[in-house]
């Protein structure tokens, strides 16, 4: 007959044994990953030092980018925001602004800023987003395009800017968020040495909060004043440093930030673009991509690069922190029980295994 | 007391693993702040040389003797690595007599002799910084020295193509072009097309010679960018060479259709060239990106013939984008009034957001 003693002693000793077993796997696991990233971010640092001598934006061969940014209800922001995109250094750039039906005034503020002229005919090409109701063009910024159009939600907006635009990669960013001036140019770079390969990429997402920002232009960091936002500073540096870096090397990244990310256009429209029922359509797209292609059997690579840096809010309050973490595990789960047949399977290489 | 179903000897084990890893992850944390602790002073030092070195530079620059071999022989082994920094740096900005006059100051550094002793490293990212000194150096070198050890991948010979290109050696074109498309296989960087470009747009006829011998063993893809730098580059003289692209419109592969009949675009003033290619295969093709890439060719030929093929493109096409290209391409054409009368009524969307798109753009 066991005592309850010894049969409680055992449990403990078990669970001891199970967590142990636990902390050494998801530990060594990190630890490889880690390493990883370091080799990664080593490697990259090292190519930085050799500048070709060439003007990369004198050069007919860079690909043209459009950078779309759905927006809703932004009108405190979008002005700077768009400032902030149209100063972005890029030769062959298309900045393309989707007012998703706003309630705001958005659309006024925009028109007020940068003129925008309405292109007087009904846009020709069926789009498979809510209706488009006018495209503007801006007499003071050429290459500002804006789209007005029933609201849809960002999947849809997204879609929008990537049936209209005709560049060859399109650039995804939140409308609320600010680019580095070199930072389309760095996250273009992998397209530029392996452009047959490279299908997506993505740059690092730093906090907003605490620096100074002017005219649409990050003047200085500093740490956020808010603890909360401190401690998703150093989240998101372990997150794109370590993690993502490190599932870059090993051509598994799965995930490439809403906030700022390059892809190829026609590989987006041949997958249908963006869906509309999954909150994390950033994720599920990445999935899809990898999936064309893996069942393609094309060699692609979706890459994570290190330099570039867009800057976006961080929540600073426990209950927004709580919406947004519980929108991004739920994403998690749904994309995971959607793409659960890719989940060991070979076929799909690292990113199945 | 019940025995554990592992042996207590188990846990120790995890226990010393445990210990150790903690251990060895302590060291590496520690070991990696000292080096940013360093690296930042390092870096906060030489930022600090560098206005008095810049000064320095620039009124030694002035003088009619700069004597550059003494002002660097009495420079700190610091000083002289900032002056290496600035001397890359203002060899890319300053351009006709300011650059001659700086170039000796790369020897008095000894920056030339390092980069040609460092081709022979197998150090890529050291042998890459060789050449992108070698690039901006006007230092005499054998082409060959290049070829022999910069061939192991893409950007290896983009750079090292480019020091050809920047030298301007005598067979430099031959020389790049045959280091650039030395693997059949892999595909050229960006940086690659732009120097293959800047190699060859005043002699396309040496590259699309070099092609038809060897683009039989290359990849869609390398064909493909090769096609795309033959577009760029001046008109070429050679009728074999423009034969040969015409023959690349019926390939297999649709990508390189396409880049084919993308590359007579400019070539469209030869009646005897526009005769040859066989236009209605290629708006029947298969591949809407043939047919797109066909479509605008015929825009930019501007010829009577071109008119009648566009307007039977654009009612037979199936695919949207590609008819709002025939559209697009057509209107772009001088054709006849009835027949763009013809095409604007059955095309009116089409047509519509065309014409707007156009007018947006002229108005000042």
């Amino acid at each position: 007959m066991i005592s309850p003693i010894d049969a409680l002693s055992t449990l403990v000793a078990l669970s001891g044994v199970f967590f142990l077993g636990y902390y050494l796997l998801v530990h060594t696991n990190y630890f490889v990953l880690y390493l990883l990233a370091l080799t990664e971010l080593r490697e990259s640092a090292r190519e930085r030092e050799y500048e070709p001598v060439y003007q990369p934006f004198g050069s007919q061969f860079l690909p043209g980018v459009a950078v779309i940014a759905p927006a809703y209800n932004e009108a405190e922001t979008i002005v700077d925001n768009v400032r902030s995109l149209l100063a972005v250094k890029y030769a062959d750039k298309e900045v393309i602004v989707v007012n998703d039906g706003s309630t705001d005034e958005t659309f006024d503020r925009l028109d007020a800023e940068y003129d925008l002229r309405p292109i007087d005919a009904e846009y020709p090409l069926e789009i498979p987003t809510e209706q488009v109701r006018r495209i503007y063009q801006s007499a003071v910024a050429e290459e500002l395009l804006v789209v007005d159009k029933e609201n849809g939600g960002k999947s849809d907006a997204l879609n929008a800017g990537i049936w209209i635009t005709e560049q060859q990669l399109f650039c995804a960013i939140d409308a609320d968020s600010i680019v580095d001036r070199d930072g389309l140019l760095e996250v273009v770079q992998p397209f530029l040495e392996a452009p047959r390969e490279t299908v997506a990429t993505g740059g690092a997402v730093w906090a907003a909060n605490g620096c100074d920002i002017q005219n649409g232009v990050v003047q200085s960091f500093a740490p956020p004043s808010n603890s909360l936002a401190d401690i998703q500073v150093v989240e998101y540096l372990r997150a794109f440093y370590a993690g993502r870096l490190g599932l870059s090397r090993l051509n598994a990244l799965i995930i490439i930030s809403g906030a700022f990310g390059v892809f190829r256009t026609d590989i987006v429209r041949e997958i249908g673009g963006y869906r509309h029922d999954t909150v994390t359509e950033d994720l599920d797209l990445v999935l899809r991509i990898h999936r064309h292609a893996a069942e393609a059997d094309r060699d692609y690579r979706v890459e994570f690069v290190a330099e570039p840096i867009v800057w976006t809010e961080v929540p600073e309050s426990v209950r927004t922190l709580g919406r947004q973490r519980r929108r991004w595990y739920r994403g998690l789960v749904e994309s995971l029980v959607t793409h659960r047949d890719m989940i060991g399977d070979r076929q799909y290489g690292r990113v199945g295994t | 007391m019940l025995q554990l179903p592992l042996p207590l000897d188990a846990f120790r084990l995890v226990y010393w693993i445990g210990i150790v890893l903690t251990v060895a992850l302590a060291v590496l944390g520690v070991g990696i702040v000292v080096r940013v602790v360093r690296t930042e002073r390092d870096h906060n030092r030489r930022e600090a040389l560098k206005p008095d070195l810049r000064t320095g530079l620039f009124d030694r620059l002035r003088r009619d003797a700069p004597d550059w071999d003494s002002w660097a022989d009495g420079l700190t082994a610091t000083e002289r690595d900032v002056l290496r920094e600035l001397l890359n740096e203002h060899l890319r900005l300053l351009e006709g007599s300011d650059r001659d006059r700086l170039q000796p100051l790369a020897a008095a550094l000894g920056v030339d002799r390092w980069a040609i002793r460092t081709l022979e490293t197998d150090d890529r990212y050291t042998k890459l910084t060789a050449l992108g000194w070698l690039a901006l150096l006007d230092h005499p070198h054998d082409p060959t020295l290049i070829e022999r050890t910069c061939s192991e991948d893409a950007a290896l010979r983009a750079a090292g193509a480019r020091v050809m290109l920047e030298q301007e050696y005598a067979n430099a074109t031959e020389h790049g072009i045959r280091l650039l498309l030395d693997d059949p296989t892999e595909s050229l960087t960006a940086f690659g097309l732009d120097t293959l470009y800047e190699l060859t747009r005043s002699l396309p006829d040496s590259l699309a010679g070099h092609t038809r011998t060897r683009h039989e063993d290359w990849t869609p893809t390398l064909l493909v960018q090769v096609l795309r730098v033959l577009r760029t580059a001046a008109p070429m003289d050679i009728d074999s060479s423009l034969e040969w692209i015409v023959d690349q419109c019926e390939h297999e592969s649709p990508a390189v259709r396409a880049a084919a009949i993308r590359a007579l675009a400019d070539s469209g003033w030869r009646a005897e060239l526009r005769s040859r290619v066989t236009v209605e295969a290629l708006t029947n093709d298969r591949s809407p990106a043939v047919r797109t890439a066909t479509y605008q060719t015929l825009g930019a030929w501007r010829v009577p013939e071109a008119c009648e093929r566009l307007a039977h493109a654009a009612r037979t096409e199936r695919n949207p984008r590609c008819r709002l290209s025939a559209v697009r391409a057509f209107s772009h054409n001088r054709c006849h009034d009835r027949l763009e009368s013809d095409l604007q009524h059955e095309f009116s969307r089409q047509w519509n957001w065309v014409a707007a798109t156009r007018r947006l753009r002229e108005t000042p």
